[in-house]
């Protein structure tokens, strides 16, 4: 998958290409505005990622020219959080907008989400990783044989774990989507919640599935 | 066009008026005048007109009249400006008498003549040379029971002197008086404007850097002092504004030197000598952390500039308190069973509100209450409906806040105790956003601390449904 990074800062088109492609995904990068058109409207993307601020021609230049011919992905970039400016970002066309500053791993994970939204991968009834198993239907979850009794936020902490198994989740993303908080709240609910799951599903056996990335969040994945 | 001065359109408009009202005045004098001598100019017609016609009703006829004239003329001597003239009835063309000149103007003396009655009559007329006359025409009966017309004329020169006179010192006085009027006008309102130079002055030298001038309201008129207090005062706030503006900038600017300092120190300690990489890691995991902390502090400071200028915010919406109270205690609830914390949601209220906002408000004044709470204890979220205020209190048993400190609680980046609250990752600026939010929301935060026994932080909001307070007062309690 292919993804056009149009950002005139050195460092962060830097750490972008590199998050990126160690992602596993393929990136070009342009440093003006002229640039990220002329690319955009060569080659095809499955995504641009574009800043708002840019020399000559800026985000919304781009963004307003590139729709007239192209229909492409495009995840806007910015340090103005109003609300008018996310309406413009969205009114112009874009699919997406993150303000900065931003955790990578919510970009990332943005970035699946766009992808994701075109390939339409039927989500399955029960979830699977080694051998714990969620069966959200039921309300039910399983290690091997042994049935596991978990609070109604630990379901859902494990839930959104196994739904995105693999893939790191900060603690922002976690508060956001377990307790729909949409703000920074000043609190270890996070920390105490994966301790007390680790307690259920990790400590009594030896294969453990909940990993922490230091200073970024948490993955559920098997390791071997 | 530039608009003409002040002191000009003043001067002006009063000049204006004050010639209308001489104007006036004069005319008023001029026909009183004339009316009066015309009263008075018949008065004496009506009398002479008497003796006249006593001494005629001693005559026989026509023909004594014409003969024996002086008793009549002597009626009309030493009266200059009298002239008594009678007629005979069958001979209109030449008078049986005629004392003086006479009308200069024989037809309106026929014309007076033929319309002669038994009753007195006047009528005024004007000769050749423009003299005025007044003249009394009378039908006078003689002893032979025949009756002769007489007129008695009056010249009225005297009058028409005095009356011209009259019209001509008022004429050469108004200009002057007018442009007498004018210039005072003017005067006045050049000096009683003059302080305005003085509001120049302040304007010219105020900036936002010097907001210091204030004006003297010493010796002012009273509507321009008015004035000028407001301008003071205005000035007052600007300073007081600007000062805690720059005041929360050098802040800013201090709070975010900590974490900057802490990140540039330990990269360069870390890069002065090989390390193994689980030491690279650590640095980077410690950098990360202090970066949150300063991303942190950069949200929290664009939220707060957001709520303060409210026009770009989702319209309000019914918002029930105790379940936004029992959303975030939920979120807390982990955190407070780890110090052994109870959390109890107690009451119901609903406000008008910004859901977000308000859980925002709730959650820090919660993380805040758990941060000072003594293990083991409760912290109660409290939720009243009173008639006009709906509140929300959040208090936790503790050590309490020195009374000193309560004014600056909920300013930015104020810290009680700063070292140890930044150290637990503290931005600073919880309280200051409580603040801002409620104040959006046109409601109260506040705080009471009794050292070492409580601490309540309150949040009200103006009722959702404003109602009339009698009967908001039947109504039972939270609802």
């Amino acid at each position: 998958m292919r993804i056009l990074v149009v950002e005139d800062e050195l460092k962060a088109a830097e750490y972008l290409h590199q998050g990126l492609t160690e992602s596993g995904y393929i990136v070009d990068h342009a440093a003006t505005g002229a640039d990220g058109l002329h690319l955009a409207q060569q080659q095809a993307y499955d995504l641009i990622i574009l800043d708002v601020n840019l020399p000559e021609l800026d985000g919304w230049g781009v963004l307003e020219q590139l729709r007239r011919t192209h229909s492409t992905r495009v995840m806007m970039l910015t340090a103005r959080g109003r609300l008018a400016d996310k309406i413009r970002g969205l009114d112009l066309g874009a699919d997406d907008y993150l303000v900065k500053p931003f955790e990578f791993p919510e970009l990332l994970a943005r970035v699946r989400t766009l992808m994701r939204r075109s390939e339409n991968i039927p989500v399955p009834q029960v979830l699977k990783v080694a051998d714990l198993e969620l069966d959200p239907g039921r309300h039910r979850a399983f290690r091997g044989a042994q049935r596991i009794d978990l609070t109604t936020k630990e379901f859902a902490l494990l839930h959104l774990l196994m739904r995105q198994s693999g893939e790191v989740l900060t603690r922002t993303q976690i508060i956001s989507l377990v307790w729909d908080m949409n703000f920074d709240c000043d609190t270890n609910v996070v920390e105490v919640s994966i301790r007390r799951l680790r307690a259920k599903i990790d400590d009594p056996f030896d294969n453990k599935l909940i990993h922490t990335l230091r200073g970024v969040g948490y993955v559920l994945e098997a390791r071997e | 066009m530039k608009p003409a001065s002040l002191s000009m359109r003043l001067g002006l408009t009063v000049s204006i008026l004050g010639a209308l009202l001489v104007v006036f005045l004069a005319l008023l004098a001029y026909f009183a005048l004339t009316h009066e001598l015309n009263a008075l100019s018949r008065d004496s017609l009506q009398k002479k007109m008497a003796q006249v016609e006593h001494s005629l009703s001693l005559y026989v006829d026509t023909n004594e009249v014409s003969g024996k004239p002086h008793i009549l003329l002597d009626q009309v001597m030493g009266h200059d400006n009298l002239t008594l003239t009678i007629y005979d009835r069958s001979n209109l063309r030449t008078p049986l008498l005629k004392s003086g000149s006479g009308l200069k103007d024989p037809r309106a003396e026929l014309r007076a003549v033929r319309t002669t009655t038994e009753q007195l009559a006047y009528s005024e007329s004007i000769d050749d040379e423009g003299a005025k006359f007044l003249t009394a025409s009378k039908l006078i009966r003689l002893k032979d029971g025949s009756s002769v017309p007489v007129l008695l004329s009056m010249d009225n020169a005297h009058d028409q002197a005095l009356l011209s006179a009259y019209l001509r010192s008022t004429l050469i006085a108004l200009p002057l008086l007018l442009v007498f009027i004018g210039l005072t006008a003017w005067g006045a309102v050049q000096r009683g404007l003059a302080p305005l130079r003085e509001f120049r002055k302040v304007a010219a030298r105020v900036s936002t850097q010097d907001l210091e001038h204030r004006l003297s309201v010493v010796n002012m008129p009273q509507e321009l002092s008015e004035l000028a207090q407001g301008i003071n005062f205005m000035l007052h706030r600007l300073d007081a504004g600007v000062q805690q503006l720059s005041q929360f900038s050098d802040d800013l600017a201090h709070e975010l030197r900590t974490p900057i300092n802490n990140l540039m120190g330990k990269a360069q300690v870390t890069l002065s000598r090989e390390r193994t990489s689980e030491e690279y890691q650590d640095v980077l995991v410690s950098c990360t952390e202090e970066l949150e902390r300063v991303a942190r502090i950069v949200s929290d400071m664009l939220f707060l500039a957001q709520v303060s200028h409210p026009s770009a915010l989702a319209p309000f919406e019914t918002v029930p308190l105790e379940a936004e109270a029992a959303k975030v205690a939920e979120m807390f609830s982990l955190a407070a069973q780890d110090k052994q914390i109870h959390l109890n949601v107690v009451g119901s209220a609903s406000v008008l509100g910004d859901r977000l906002m308000i859980q925002r408000a709730i959650s820090n004044l919660l993380s805040n209450a758990l941060r000072h709470c003594p293990n083991g204890k409760t912290i109660t979220l409290l939720i009243e409906q009173g008639a006009t205020q709906a509140s929300l209190l959040v208090s936790n048993p503790g050590t309490g806040i020195e009374a000193r400190h309560l004014p600056h609680l909920f300013d930015r980046f104020y810290r009680v105790d700063s070292a140890r609250s930044r150290s637990q990752g503290s931005t600073g600026l919880g309280l200051a956003i409580v603040r801002s939010i409620m104040s959006l929301h046109q409601g109260v935060a506040e705080v009471k601390s009794l050292p070492g026994v409580m601490t309540v932080f309150r949040l009200g909001f103006p009722a959702a449904t404003p109602m009339a307070p009698s009967l908001a007062g039947k109504l039972p309690q939270g609802q």
